[in-house]
């Protein structure tokens, strides 16, 4: 899941980077307004979380802007503002979430995994291939009932390919996805992330679930 | 608390005082009607005892009645019929109209000469008036009139009645009318009166109206009334200076506890969400390393926004002691400046002060200090960069004054009427850290402690004025 953080407050923005980085999400943040709404516009992200008070340009008007170039990303705002009619006018602005400041890293997170589960018209949290299960909440993956260990990145990989499943997906779009803006990343990069995927799934026989479309990407087929 | 209806009472007093001026009116009119059809009965009365007075002749051959039936046939007649009788003396009948019969009508024995009036039962039992006249009889020959013949004339009383039926009908008849009458006038009048009153106070019950509606949500709207009475003129225009100034402090207090919310919520949620994080990955060094340092400017930046709040509070319940003492202008100024002088050194900010030697003032220290603290820590943080912050001391009156100026290119001429709000901030992101916008509130709260005045000016170039006057010069 890649997420954007525009949040104005340095230390918010930087722990929430800090904590869903480890858990395995790919982000991008902003504290400014204008800066925020450049990155909502050039990538695709599953989810961005916005703040409503920001410098240069606050966020419904990002939220509006988004809304007005058609750009449906998911937007769950995080406010301090309490009132019903703030929150009436950023979901009718088009928000998808509105969670309010002080909040639970927790909450944010389902908050977020929902979003994600909706965007991908999934319902179940565990997203299941014949015998490998993926748990999108406590991000791991097992086969017959038997946790593998993946990196963060291999993670992602899989989890996007399942929540896309019998779609090519283009390496431009994985990379996009699953990388930040700062990292500098090819697309030998990513074969060699999915290439070590493949190795740690054959080793429990689990043969062929990613599936390479010759100059176009990757691809898993419901079983 | 009793309550009562001004249109109800305004009418009742009214449809009274109406009913009651009607009512005596229609009283004096009937009485004086009645009184009148009475008298004129009454002088119809005396005229035809006046003529049969004129036909009772005392002739040398005696007492002549010259009466004649067929010219007055009332006194036969079955309809209407008249009655008189004739006394010589008071005594003896002298001639009874045939309408008696053989009965009498009273006479009063001891009338003196003139006439009497009074009523009687007559003998066909209708109600009569009668008129009682005692005279002389008149001698018709001018030269039979000799002394002793007038000395010799013997007193003759007449008794002329009447029915006076009719009359009372009248009377009754106009009684009743105007009975009927002024019931149906004084329900006009209540009904008249109660549209009157009720259009006249109209604007009161549109001016009920318009309060009644006003609550927090639409303090906007302004009573208005079309054509208002003069009467109303003044508390419409009172009310809606009073509903103005209301609108203005609901916005500041709900832009005041929105504000201290923001504030408050925003560190909270980074030591919550630092906290939870850190507590996921615990043995993550560099992270948690991070975070204590978070953690301390978020105490931090809570800490200073309740200490503010604290001292304006004290400030505002007057629970701060003063105490007065020799202050040296200058050598406070270059202290507090020093706490701000890194600051202003990375945006080149310098410093320019004029007139601050030579004088010394009498204040109370600690509450002068955080003045300028404040208007320095401001001056620096929201001057432009590469430009001055000028500080003057000038004698002014009595008095000193204290005049802090600095560029700030980002603040308007509207901002001046909020400066001194709390948690006012001219950044709506209000994304600045080190300040909270307490800093100016708290600036004016110590000058009205202190007893100084406070004003603040941006010129056309942007040059950004706080001028504190009154300091007390030694």
């Amino acid at each position: 899941m890649k997420l954007l953080v525009i949040e104005d407050s340095t230390r918010l923005r930087n722990s929430l980077t800090a904590g869903f980085s480890r858990m395995g999400y790919t982000i991008d943040s902003s504290g400014d307004g204008k800066e925020g709404l450049c990155y909502a516009m050039i990538n695709d992200y599953d989810v961005i979380i916005l703040d409503l008070m920001l410098p240069s340009m606050d966020g419904l008007s990002i939220l509006k802007e988004l809304r007005d170039k058609r750009k449906n990303t998911y937007v769950l705002i995080l406010s301090a503002k309490d009132k019903i009619e703030d929150r009436v006018m950023g979901l009718n602005l088009g928000a998808d979430d509105y969670l309010i400041k002080p909040f639970s890293f927790d909450e944010l997170h389902a908050r977020l995994l929902t979003l994600t589960r909706r965007k991908h018209n999934v319902s179940s949290p565990v997203l299941t291939f014949g015998n490998v299960s993926i748990d999108t909440v406590m991000r791991k993956v097992s086969i017959n009932g038997v946790d593998i260990s993946l990196t963060p990145t291999e993670y992602l990989i899989l989890e996007y390919l399942a929540l896309k499943r019998d779609r090519v997906i283009t390496y431009d779009s994985m990379i996009n996805h699953i990388y930040t803006n700062e990292d500098a990343t090819s697309r030998n990069t990513l074969e060699a992330h999915v290439s070590t995927l493949r190795k740690k799934l054959s080793k429990l026989n689990i043969e062929n679930l990613i599936k390479t479309k010759r100059g176009f990407g990757y691809y898993l087929e419901s079983q | 608390m009793k309550t009562f209806s001004l249109e109800s009472h305004l009418s009742k007093r009214v449809v009274f005082l109406n009913a009651i001026i009607f009512i005596s009116l229609t009283l004096i009119i009937n009485i004086t009607v009645s009184i009148w059809l009475e008298h004129e009965l009454d002088e119809a009365l005396e005229d035809k005892a006046n003529v049969l007075i004129t036909l009772m002749k005392d002739t040398p051959d005696g007492l002549d009645f010259d009466f004649a039936d067929e010219f007055m046939p009332e006194f036969e007649a079955t309809d209407h019929t008249e009655y008189f009788q004739l006394w010589l003396d008071q005594k003896t009948v002298f001639e009874r109209s045939h309408s008696l019969i053989d009965n009498d009508l009273p006479m009063q024995t001891k009338m003196q000469p003139g006439y009497g009036f009074n009523d009687l039962v007559l003998i066909d039992g209708r109600q009569g008036r009668m008129v009682q006249v005692v005279f002389l009889p008149q001698i018709p020959e001018y030269e039979d009139r000799t002394p002793e013949k007038l000395a010799s004339q013997k007193l003759m009383t007449l008794v002329y009645a009447r029915e006076r039926e009719e009359l009372d009908l009248l009377i009754n008849s106009i009684h009743v009318i105007t009975v009927i009458f002024t019931i149906i006038i004084l329900f006009l009048i209540n009904y008249l009166v109660k549209i009157t009153v009720r259009k006249s106070l109209s604007p009161l019950h549109v001016l009920k109206e318009q309060i009644t509606i006003l609550n927090a949500d639409n303090l906007k709207e302004r009573l208005f009334i079309k054509n208002p009475p003069f009467e109303l003129l003044d508390v419409i225009e009172q009310v809606n200076y009073l509903l103005e100034r209301l609108d203005k402090s609901f916005y500041r207090e709900q832009r005041f506890s929105s504000d201290v919310a923001h504030e408050l919520r925003t560190p909270i949620s980074e030591l919550r969400s630092m906290s939870e994080v850190a507590l996921k990955w615990p043995d993550d060094v560099s992270l948690v390393k991070d975070f204590y340092s978070g953690v301390l400017e978020s105490s931090i930046q809570m800490e200073l926004l309740v200490s503010n709040l604290l001292a304006l509070a004290r400030c505002d319940v007057g629970n701060i002691i003063l105490l007065p003492e020799e202050i040296l202008v200058g050598d406070t100024i270059n202290c507090c400046w020093s706490h701000y002088q890194s600051d202003a050194k990375s945006k080149n900010v310098q410093l320019v002060c004029s007139g601050l030697d030579g004088f010394n003032i009498m204040t109370s220290a600690n509450e002068f200090v955080q003045i300028i603290n404040n208007l320095l820590s401001n001056a620096v943080s929201y001057c432009d960069d590469n430009s001055e912050i000028e500080i003057i001391l000038m004698q002014s009156g009595e008095g000193a004054s204290l005049i802090v100026s600095n560029i700030t290119s980002d603040l308007e001429q509207a901002d001046l009427s909020s400066i001194f709000d709390r948690l006012w901030r001219k950044s709506k992101s209000r994304s600045s850290s080190e300040h909270s916008g307490l800093g100016l509130s708290l600036v004016k709260a110590y000058c009205e402690l202190l007893g100084l005045k406070i004003i603040t000016q941006l010129s056309d170039e942007k040059k950004f004025t706080v001028r504190i006057e009154n300091l007390h010069i030694i």
